[in-house]
């Protein structure tokens, strides 16, 4: 069962954009890697037809699932089951994979299959903001990251190389004191996708509208662009043409096109040609019927395949420790052979350097399984998500949504400023799903209409009538760190081959039920001021119906799971330092969205991605010693 | 494998196209004359031994029975800036009658199966839109802005529409087997016969084809576009490439296959749009440059390659070089499925006549051809002034194939479906 040839450089574990991305700079710098994938063979399929015809079975599943949730696409296997949505219920609740505690649910979900949670992301790349990295300094609230926005820059142009981010720099207009975010003359790798039908007129409307008053202070709403992993025309000012190790300098290189040729977009995995562009389907979560969205499959086709071994349904379950030196020996794996039944067997896989990129929480589960990396006593805890409070009404006039991806439009307004001393910043992104997300629209739309006894010419005019006018809004609202929301385990939950479950606690700081309410305050004068009627309910039996001052609020998981192994200054307040690298053991490295030690208010994958470049760094340095 | 010799950003990729060359080659002529006495191209025996008799004379089994224009013919062959234009038309015409013939190969295809195959001709078919997209550059360039009237567009959709079976636009007449009517394209389901046509369609010229005066492959007759621009540039006082800029596509316009949009302002970028057009279609002249892999993963070649890999069910690999006209060598790489099986059984060469008993599907024959002609009056407007209109046709495209996919849902009640019949209909 053992096997104890080391010849690999690097294990990784997890297929996702964090370890395709440190698969794919290591095998083309010549190291050799084993990749190890919980998911099923199937996903990770390599050649063109058996690569389409995984990708139709995501396909043809989705379009026949009931509730189309982030996960309803892909395959939940009993021996490595993924966190859904539909399984989230008041709490202390042992419903699906995830054991809530509570008092209150964590709402997001991840996907454990090759390629990871990017089969299911939205796509959206905003960066973090300068204020971001330096909470408890500039706001006092939380904690300052070891790294600067000043250091992120060039890792965030990494990112946005890999990823192949679509946006208009020019737009990129933030309630910040600096002009601008990006380095002189930046431009993104492709041009800013088309803005959809519905963020037109909202834009119209909001511009002309939406003056706010908040805790005695105004605000102007007001809307930019998206920037976002989805394909577009290239950008032909765009000269980056990727990123390389250059074992001189011992760093990575943005390498640079000679010719003015811009980004050539990766299109779909099964074919080069398909997906080159966004063709304005909604469905981006749960999955892109072109692949003109990102997904980690694209970077890790770049590897160089004969440095790289993959193995999947391969489920990592425990790291082992050389006691005398505190390096890490091996990863113990369980490899299941049909993915329903408790049949499995256990392997080790060896290498130089471990790298941990299964997922905020699968990654902390590791570690508390394997009493590792945890001198700090901080892994698991400082769950974080955003918070999101949604919002929906209906217009006068119909905006038509559906037209488009899923959001092409974000009011910036309350991402940065002083306000963050006394509550969340938030985003506040304009959906183009009407009212799919809180409602199941326009499924309940219908239902409820036969019930009323409406059919025929009548329920086509009534659905036509209110989907046509459905507006939807969410405020994302960014979750400080704290060490009561955590990750733990307990021998009485283990799923189905005997690997811990996680168990979570999980609960609402005050400083987030004021952001609660301050969304309150803002959406009732912003749908008032554009005449958008509120529909917006919040039912007290709702998993995550909280209340403050009198009144309840509903919030939903935005799907962004961080801050479960935080990077930080020193081996007492976090578990990882500025480079990735455990402070308790030399050999391992940790990825993924469980290092940031807070989370701003952009979606975390950009970010995430760009922290992956920085450790990759770190990692090639340190084989090359 | 890292290759990058036929990839859109490679520098050096227009050089691909073959100098133009003033004389046929000693092996042409040979073959002309010993053909010169014989009017039908199926050769007696008692003729072919005597010319095999003949010490400098080539080995007829030797000889293909192909036949095309002398280059002195091909070089002489556009008259006059009027007739480059028509020409350029015609080339228009041309790209566009190979559209509808791999439409129907592909929407014949059933979802799921033919994978590879279905790519395969997607991806040709995404290239002879460009193709039309390059010779109308090439046309806007040598068009006088002020001899365009107000509102006038390149072509004109009605008339620009083939009928099926159709000879191939431009006098071109490949080659057929000896007895073989001559060629004519049809609209076929996605079989064995279709993909014949299809290489036929796209057969690069044989260089030792005895001489006639037909064109013999498309490439022979873009060459004598090249001749014309060429000649009547210099001739013409101050050029012909007086066109108007802001009517040219260019390369953000267009995506979904290898090919790159040139935009043309000279004779050097009309030359390597020629370049493009003919090098995807049939390869460069037949020929391979040695000393660069020419298949292989992610590697952009010929469409007349890509049509010999589905008949052979098999991709080129890395390995296989010989490509020299006639094409002897079979592909060698990995094999894929072809299923002739998996494929709606598509009446040949639908019309909307054919349907004129069944008001119901005449409906449905008419809004496809109502979504075709809109496809055409859009890159139409786009090529007549309006560039940014092209990316809006992606939808229409989807249309298109939504609207057929129905047509093949149709039984006919002989154990064949109905199909899209590629008709001009008024809007």
């Amino acid at each position: 069962m053992e096997n104890n040839n080391n010849n690999y450089d690097v294990v990784i574990v997890g297929s996702g954009i964090a370890g395709s991305i440190v698969a794919k700079l290591l095998t083309n710098a010549g190291k050799k890697v084993l990749m190890l994938e919980a998911g099923l063979a199937a996903g990770i399929a390599m050649d063109q037809e058996a690569n389409y015809k995984n990708y139709q079975d995501y396909l043809s599943t989705f379009y026949n699932a009931s509730a189309k949730v982030p996960n309803s696409p892909y395959p939940n296997i009993k021996d490595a089951p993924s966190i859904d949505v539909l399984d989230i219920k008041k709490t202390p609740s042992t419903e699906g994979y995830l054991v809530q505690m509570g008092p209150i649910a964590f709402a997001s979900d991840c996907t454990r299959a090759p390629g990871g949670t990017t089969l299911h992301w939205l796509g959206t790349t905003l960066r973090m903001l300068p204020n971001d990295f330096k909470m408890k300094s500039k706001y006092g609230v939380a904690v300052d990251w070891p790294i600067k926005y000043e250091d992120m820059n060039r890792y965030y142009e990494m990112a946005e190389n890999e990823i192949g981010v679509s946006g208009n720099v020019k737009d990129q207009n933030y309630p910040i004191e600096q002009k601008s975010v990006f380095n002189k003359d930046y431009v993104y790798p492709m041009k800013v996708i088309p803005i959809s039908y519905l963020d037109k007129v909202m834009t119209d409307i909001i511009d002309k509208n939406s003056k706010i008053i908040l805790n005695d202070k105004a605000y102007k709403l007001y809307c930019i662009s998206t920037p976002q992993g989805r394909n577009s025309i290239p950008n032909y000012d765009y000269d980056i043409n990727g990123v390389a190790w250059n074992p001189g300098t011992k760093k990575l290189d943005i390498t640079r096109n000679r010719f003015k040729e811009g980004y050539n977009p990766v299109g779909s995995n099964w074919d080069p040609y398909t997906g080159q562009r966004c063709e304005g389907n909604a469905s981006c979560v749960p999955i892109c019927p072109v692949q003109a969205k990102y997904n980690a499959l694209k970077t890790l086709r770049k590897c160089d395949m004969g440095n790289l071994s993959v193995k999947t349904q391969a489920v990592a379950s425990k790291l082992l420790i050389n006691e005398t030196s505190n390096w890490i020996n091996g990863v113990e794996y369980k490899t299941y052979i049909k993915g329903s039944s408790p049949e499995y067997e256990t392997h080790t896989a060896k290498a130089t350097i471990y790298v941990m990129a299964a997922s905020a929480i699968e990654n902390a589960k590791l570690l508390l399984a394997s009493g590792a990396a945890n001198s700090s006593d901080q892994v698991g805890r400082n769950l974080m998500d955003h918070m999101t409070v949604l919002r929906w009404g209906l217009a006068k006039e119909p905006l038509y949504p559906y037209r488009g991806p899923g959001s092409t439009t974000n009011i910036p307004t309350f991402r940065d400023g002083e306000f963050r001393k006394d509550h969340a910043a938030w985003i506040l992104p304009l959906d183009n799903w009407g009212w799919a997300w809180p409602t199941f629209s326009p499924g309940s739309d219908v239902t409820t209409a036969v019930s009323e006894g409406i059919f025929g010419k009548e329920l086509r005019d009534r659905i036509e009538n209110r989907v046509t006018r459905q507006f939807f809004t969410h405020f994302e609202c960014e979750q400080t760190p704290d060490p009561n929301n955590r990750v733990t385990i307990n021998p009485e939950y283990k799923d189905n081959i005997g690997n811990y479950r996680p168990v979570i606690h999980y609960n609402a700081t005050e400083y987030m039920l004021k952001a609660f309410e301050a969304s309150g305050v803002v959406s009732e004068q912003f749908f008032d001021q554009c005449g958008i009627e509120d529909f917006t309910e919040y039912n007290p039996q709702d998993p995550d119906y909280v209340t403050y001052k009198g009144k309840g609020y509903s919030f939903a998981g935005a799907g962004h799971i961080v801050g479960t192994h935080r990077m930080g200054f020193n081996k007492q307040d976090s578990v990882v330092d500025s480079d990735m690298r455990t402070w308790d053991h030399e050999n391992l490295f940790l990825v993924g969205c469980g290092n940031m030690p807070t989370l701003g208010t952009s979606n975390p994958t950009l970010t995430m991605s760009a922290l992956t470049f920085k450790a990759a760094e770190a990692i090639l340095k340190q084989l090359e010693q | 494998m890292e290759n990058n010799f036929f990839q859109k950003n490679n520098p050096n990729r227009q050089k691909l196209i073959k100098p133009l060359t003033d004389l046929d080659t000693p092996q042409e002529i040979a073959n002309s004359i010993a053909l010169d006495s014989l009017t039908d191209s199926d050769i007696p025996q008692e003729i072919a031994n005597s010319i095999a008799l003949e010490g400098n004379i080539p080995q007829l089994k030797d000889l293909p029975l192909q036949f095309k224009m002398s280059q002195k013919d091909v070089k002489n062959y556009i008259k006059d800036l009027k007739h480059l234009q028509a020409c350029l038309r015609t080339a228009l015409q041309l790209e566009l009658s190979t559209i509808p013939p791999y439409l129907c190969g592909l929407y014949t295809i059933k979802d799921g199966s033919n994978v590879e195959a279905a790519a395969l001709i997607r991806s040709v078919v995404v290239e002879e839109m460009l193709h039309m997209v390059l010779v109308s550059n090439i046309l806007n360039a040598i068009t006088d802005p002020k001899s365009i009237k107000k509102g006038e567009k390149l072509f004109n959709v009605k008339d620009i529409i083939p009928n099926y079976p159709t000879f191939l636009p431009g006098d071109i007449h490949p080659e057929v087997p000896p007895g073989a009517p001559p060629f004519k394209v049809h609209l076929l389901k996605f079989s064995k016969e279709a993909l014949e046509e299809f290489s036929t369609i796209e057969r690069p010229s044989d260089p030792n084809a005895p001489i006639t005066k037909t064109f013999d492959s498309i490439g022979q007759f873009y060459e004598a576009i090249r001749y014309g621009l060429l000649r009547i540039n210099k001739k013409t006082p101050g050029g012909i490439f007086k066109g108007d800029p802001k009517r040219q596509i260019t390369p953000e316009h267009y995506y979904g296959s290898g090919g790159k949009i040139t935009k043309v302002t000279n004779y050097e970028e009309a030359e390597e749009a020629i370049g493009e057009i003919v090098g995807q279609g049939e390869g460069i002249d037949g020929t391979i440059v040695t000393d660069h892999v020419m298949f292989g993963e992610n590697i952009e070649y010929a469409h007349y390659f890509k049509f010999q890999e589905i008949s052979y069910g098999r991709m080129y690999s890395a390995n296989d070089t010989n490509f020299q006209m006639p094409v002897r060598s079979v592909p060698t790489g990995r094999p894929f499925t072809v299923s002739w099986s998996s494929v709606y059984n598509m009446k040949a060469n639908p019309k909307m006549k054919d349907y004129k008993n069944n008001p119901e599907l005449l409906q449905k024959a008419i809004e496809f051809n109502k979504v075709y002609v809109t496809l055409l009056n859009n890159i139409n407007d786009a090529v007549s002034g309006d560039p940014d209109l092209l990316i809006k046709g992606i939808a229409v495209m989807y249309d298109l194939k939504y609207k057929a996919i129905e047509l093949l849902n149709i039984p006919l009640g002989n154990g064949e479906c109905a199909g899209p019949t590629f008709e001009y209909v008024e809007l």
